[in-house]
């Protein structure tokens, strides 16, 4: 459960950038193509194989998630397997009369939230000057911001659950929202980033030049060619936080929210509640991933398609 | 609609020292061309008069008004870019209207001033255009529209032409010149295209390195450039710099001057040419002869040096040919070991 829905993240960009990587390199191939080599096509058909291992390892779970939880009950524990299921809404709706399960939810929405809106207030303005100024420890910084992705949640977590404890912040989704905001903040800087630096600040300098302050030309200029860019890093820092497991287990104990719930009840609660939840978890995820592609792929320098 | 004074302005990069204590005094209405080779300078110096750029040291008034210390928008000033900047999620109209509503004009003024402005420019049908929807040359005009608009004390511009294509950059030149002409706006026009800048400019200051050669009227630069450089930089061909030659006898300098006289600058239009050896002419040799329609360009050697004599088209001459030359003698300019005009 952890595995795939806490990372569905990375690998739908994985697999996004293989495809990108794709293009590229056939793009190179064709540039080659004058001069065939048996080399070439070997190369091609294991590019070919990977990329098809790498959408298969993402796409397989899901696909069991989406077909068993339209399944019936019956139909989920049953052996083989059906491509095409009875279509019974039996198990969602089980789901949803499960105790605790709307509360959770309900959680969830609101820790992705507060993430939201805490990653843009904070991160936008951090990306903003890493577009444009120049100031001493700038490299040194923007490779922090990446780096401090790698410092793992468990570390995070455990103390940051003892000094909440203290604080009064524990068991409180505001407290869990500020610990999915470290999480968020590097890809909102960084995906901010590259948004503005991508705006001419020669726009800027014309509103000054007419009359505006800093702020004015920003709100005026800035923002609006910003706002699909800033609206897509806040989706993206949503999804985080929805998608965060351990740090939401560790941190909340009565206000759940819905992957800690799955996680908590992973022993004791029925099939179907699994397959419906990781569904009620994944769908939104990935719709919202597929709608913000674009800049995530900016994010990795990939231009945009 | 204001002097310009700029006094001992300098910028440093690091330790970079990028402009040199630049005095420049742009009088009322006039329209400065800053021209210079790539690097020189330009366009920092028209960025520390809009406010882009801190000045190192120095000071710039706008008539009675120091400006130095102030920011971009408190300064009265509109600016052209060379990339037009023209915002992209505002129609023409909003575009040139942006200035208006900032300061908050009333709305029916906003409305005169933005027909006003686009039927000068000649964008009037596309007001509700954006600006992807335009070509280059229409986002250069609405560039410009939304500079008059606000009536801008001073109007700066940085290579606004040069990414038009060559027809359309004639055209534009000639229709820039009519309308700053008539709006009464002191200009500041950056560009590195010489033919640009003579036919644009009241006063040319041609920079380098960070200084300023020489600030004059066109046809004082093209007649006497001030240094070397300024002889070398303008003019195509460039101006011929040759050590004197005592068979041309020039009458205007004494004998005491000569000494210190180093090169002489004369234009490849300003040269006689006879094919016979003749008394105070020398003798030069024709390398390349090329026809360049209303006349015809020699490149020669004259001594060890190579030069450039402009002749008239209908005249015969072969590469390789030998001819007698003599410089006009009230077209000679004299250069000092600095490489400065020496006054005559
Ligand atoms: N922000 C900056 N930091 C450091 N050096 C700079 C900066 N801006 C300009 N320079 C340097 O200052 C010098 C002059 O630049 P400037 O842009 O004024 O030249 P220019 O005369 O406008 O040239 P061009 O005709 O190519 O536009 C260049 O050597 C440039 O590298
Ligand atoms: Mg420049």
């Amino acid at each position: 459960m952890k595995s795939s829905s806490s990372e569905a993240v990375m690998p739908s960009s994985l697999s996004s950038r293989a495809s990108a990587s794709l293009a590229d390199s056939s793009s190179q191939l064709a540039q080659t193509a004058h001069k065939p080599r048996r080399n070439d096509m070997a190369w091609r058909w294991l590019f070919r194989a990977g990329v098809s291992i790498l959408v298969l390892w993402v796409l397989v779970p899901i696909a069991l998630l989406m077909l068993n939880s339209v399944s019936t009950p019956e139909q989920i524990t049953g052996w083989p397997k059906t491509l095409t299921p009875a279509l019974s809404f039996e198990t969602l709706d089980f789901f949803w009369h499960y105790q605790g399960v709307i509360s959770a939810l309900g959680n969830s929405l609101l820790a992705a939230v507060f993430t939201m809106v805490i990653a843009i207030v904070l991160g936008a303005p951090a990306g903003y000057a890493l577009a444009r100024f120049v100031f001493p420890g700038m490299n040194a910084y923007r490779m922090i911001i990446i780096l401090s992705r790698a410092f793992p949640m468990p570390l995070l977590a455990l103390p940051l659950a003892v000094i909440f404890i203290q604080v009064g912040i524990d068991d409180s989704i505001l407290g869990l929202a500020m610990v999915h905001a470290t999480l968020a903040l590097p890809f909102a800087v960084l995906i901010t980033s590259s948004l503005f630096m991508g705006i001419p600040v020669e726009l800027e300098e014309a509103a000054w030049l007419m009359g505006c302050n800093r702020w004015q030309a920003f709100r005026r200029v800035v923002l609006p060619l910003a706002a699909p860019g800033i609206t897509a890093s806040a989706v993206f820092a949503f999804v985080i936080s929805w998608n965060e497991v351990f740090a939401s287990a560790i941190l909340t104990v009565e206000n759940r929210t819905l992957t800690a719930f799955l996680v908590q009840s992973l022993s004791e609660s029925p099939a179907e509640i699994k397959y419906a939840g990781g569904l009620i978890l994944v769908v939104p995820a990935l719709l919202f991933l597929f709608a913000i592609r674009k800049y995530l792929f900016s994010m990795w320098g990939i231009s945009n398609r | 609609m204001s002097a310009i004074q700029i006094s001992a302005v300098s910028k440093q990069f690091g330790k970079q020292e990028i402009l040199k204590s630049i005095d420049l005094e742009i009088r009322d209405k006039e329209f400065t061309v800053l021209l210079g080779p790539s690097g020189c300078g330009k366009s920092t110096l028209l960025r520390i008069i809009a406010g882009l750029e801190y000045e190192s040291s120095g000071s710039i008034r706008i008539g009675e008004r120091e400006i130095t210390s102030l920011a971009p928008r408190d300064r009265r000033i509109a600016m052209v870019f060379q990339n037009y900047a023209v915002f992209p999620h505002m129609t023409v109209a909003e575009n040139i209207a942006f200035g208006l509503r900032v300061r908050k004009d009333s709305e029916a003024h906003i409305q005169r001033k933005v027909k006003e402005t686009a039927a000068l420019m000649h964008i009037e049908d596309r007001l509700d255009h954006y600006s992807g929807q335009l070509s280059g040359g229409q986002r250069q005009r609405v560039a410009v529209a939304r500079a008059l608009a606000t009536e801008p004390e001073v109007l700066l511009m940085d290579e606004p032409l040069s990414n038009l294509d060559a027809l359309l950059r004639l055209e534009m030149r000639a229709e820039l010149k009519t309308i700053l002409a008539a709006s009464d706006t002191t200009t500041i026009y950056v560009t590195h295209d010489q033919v640009e800048a003579m036919s644009l400019a009241d006063r040319i200051a041609v920079m380098k390195g960070g200084q300023i050669e020489q600030y004059a009227p066109p046809s004082e630069i093209y007649h006497y450039p001030a240094t070397e450089f300024v002889g070398s930089f303008i003019g195509n061909p460039p101006m011929n710099f040759i050590p004197p030659d005592a068979r041309w006898n020039h009458p205007t300098r004494s004998e005491q001057s000569s000494q210190q006289v180093h090169k002489c600058g004369i234009r490849p239009e300003d040269f006689e040419v006879r094919f016979e050896p003749t008394e105070n002419f020398a003798p030069v040799r024709v390398l390349v002869s090329e026809l360049l329609g209303s006349h015809k360009q020699l490149t020669a050697r004259f001594g060890d040096e190579m030069i450039r004599v402009n002749v008239p088209s209908d005249l015969e001459v072969g590469n390789g040919g030998d001819i007698h030359i003599r410089p006009l003698a009230e077209k000679v300019r004299f250069y000092d070991h600095s490489g400065h005009l020496m006054s005559a």
